[in-house]
Order: C-alpha cells, then structure tokens, then sequence
C-alpha cells in the first residue's frame, strides 16, 4: 500500500476542517490512504461535535467532525490528520488511536523527548498532554486528526513541544513525516481536483455556517 | 418545562437538557465524549423524544439500545447506564 503524505501546511480553520473530511471522502471512494500535516494561520478554538458553542467563551470558533473536547490552536502548533480505509487499522476504538498516537510518540523519540500514550486519546510527556487527537468513521474509512502543543503554556495539564528545547517548526515537522512513515511506503503529494472540489463545498455548505457551528 | 443535569464521567463531561411535559418533548445531549459512529447521540435524542412518564421505568434503557443497536453504535467512556441516569436525574 503506497501512502500520500501532503506536507507541511499553513490554512485558516475552516479550511483545515474541510480538507480533512474531503480525503476521509476521497479515502471511501478508492483514494489513496493519506497524512497531512499543517498549521492554523490564525488562533482559533475547535469544539468537539457534541460540544455546545455556549461551553466556549472565545469569539473565534470552529466546530470538528469528531467528538472530543475544545481545543485552542495556534500558527505554532503542528496539527496531523491520517486518513485510510478500516481495515488498515484495528477495529477496537483505543487500540486504532493507540496505534495512530504511536506514530506521534515515535516522533518525539525523535526529538529526544520520553513520550507515553494515554488512554483514550492523549500523548503525555512528564504526565502532561502535548498532543491530543480525535478520530471519526465513516463509510469504511477511519480519520484521525491531533494536535501537537509547540506553544510554550502555563498550564497544569498541558505541555509542549517549547518546553523540552527550542525546537524550530521545520525540525518539528521533519520529526513528524520520520514518526508517522518509518513503516510504510510513501510519496509526497497535494490533495487532488476533486478533494479540493469537494473542500470548497464542505466550506460553503458545512464548516463555513453557523448552522454547523450553532448546531449544539 | 425544561430541566437539565451535567456531570463529569471518567473525565468527559456530560450535559442532559429535556423539555418536559409529561413527555420527553425534546432531549439534547452535549459534551466532550466520543461516540461511533456520531449519529448513534441524535438517534438516542429521537427515540427517547415523546416517552411519557408512565412508559418511563421500562423503556428509557431500551430505548437508548434501540438507538445503539440501530447505529450500530459505540460509547466511549460513557455508558448507556450512564445517559440513563443523568436523562432520569434531569427530570426529577
């Protein structure tokens, strides 16, 4: 199985939301497996689909296709998304995003970091979260998106990437494409007619309403 | 009458709001917990809407697996116990 990897990315928020969905769509009708990474343009709050938009104070909201809870991106974070047909993965929820977190694990082994998966869905380094991640399936595909930290927090439950060397985006990134392709076949690529097609659609009809983003 | 409940459930927050009238007229649940596929929490929403207070003991549960079943769905940290009691605490 030969893997896609669309690299390093910067979009705004809608537009990160939309892409993800249109490869999980483009995976379902025979497309290539693919990992994407990218970036915010700007800081944004996602919310988990069930979320309600009242449980977020900020004025700048998306709304995910995947549960969870909200999460503050910003330019500096570097966000993945993997997407492939369900079989690729195992069936059991935590053992899929055990086996996807795995991936961003060995990334930070890269980085010199001593990294641990958390149940469901969290990777901890010195037992605080500095990736999180959210999965959703649909039509025989499995989509996972996450985040990894690289904004220096005060926070007691978060950390980041900041907080273990002064780490530059591009070392980050390199880290990242070495953690989530050590064991597959791959080829850099950009998304497709049709996925942008169908991206612009996704933003028109979906992540881009308040309909979507007011629905809970 | 509108009721609602929340609670924190192995660390997802869980939020119940049900319009009452003797009936579930509408329900709503909310928060930052994983279900597959998603539609399984609207399905659960539309089967428990219009259940009455009589019908209340014997079918909330059920009719909350109907839903799973029919989605062929999966809870994730929470349970089906667990949106059964918070739908019962809401009202009382």
């Amino acid at each position: 199985m030969m893997w896609r990897v669309i690299p390093l990315e910067s979009r705004d928020a809608v537009t990160n939301l939309a892409t993800d969905e249109a490869i999980m769509e483009s995976v379902g009708s025979g497309g290539q497996p693919t990992i994407r990474f990218y970036t915010w343009t700007s800081p944004v709050v996602s919310i988990g689909f069930f979320q309600r938009l009242n449980d977020v104070k900020e004025d700048n909201v998306v709304r995910r296709q995947t549960g969870g809870g909200s999460i503050h991106h910003d330019p500096s974070e570097i966000s993945y998304s993997i997407a492939a047909r369900e079989k690729v993965f195992p069936k059991d929820i935590q053992q899929s995003y055990e086996m996807i977190c795995k991936y961003v694990v060995d990334s930070l082994k890269i980085l010199g970091m001593n990294p641990q998966f958390q149940p469901l869905n969290n990777v901890m380094v010195d037992d605080k979260i500095i990736c999180t991640s959210a999965q959703t399936r649909r039509g025989g595909v499995v989509m996972q998106h996450g985040t990894l930290f690289c904004k220096e927090s005060d926070s007691k439950e978060l950390t980041s990437i900041m907080d273990f060397g002064n780490f530059d985006m591009q070392t980050v990134y390199h880290a990242m494409v070495k953690g989530f392709t050590s064991d597959k076949k791959f080829v850099f690529g950009h998304k497709t007619n049709e996925e942008t097609e169908l991206m612009k659609e996704l933003i028109h009809s979906k992540y881009g309403t308040q309909e979507w983003l007011a629905r809970r | 009458m509108k009721y609602k409940t929340e609670d924190k459930i192995n660390g997802y927050s869980v939020r119940v709001e049900v319009e009452w009238d003797n009936v579930i007229k509408k329900i709503r649940i909310t928060g930052d917990f994983f279900a597959y596929p998603e539609s399984v929490i609207e399905k659960i929403e539309e089967k428990l809407a219009g259940l009455s207070a009589e019908a209340w003991e014997s079918s909330l549960l059920s009719r909350i697996n109907d839903a799973i079943e029919e989605e062929k769905g999966r809870l994730v940290g929470i349970s089906m116990m667990d949106i059964s009691k918070l739908v019962k605490r809401a009202v009382s």
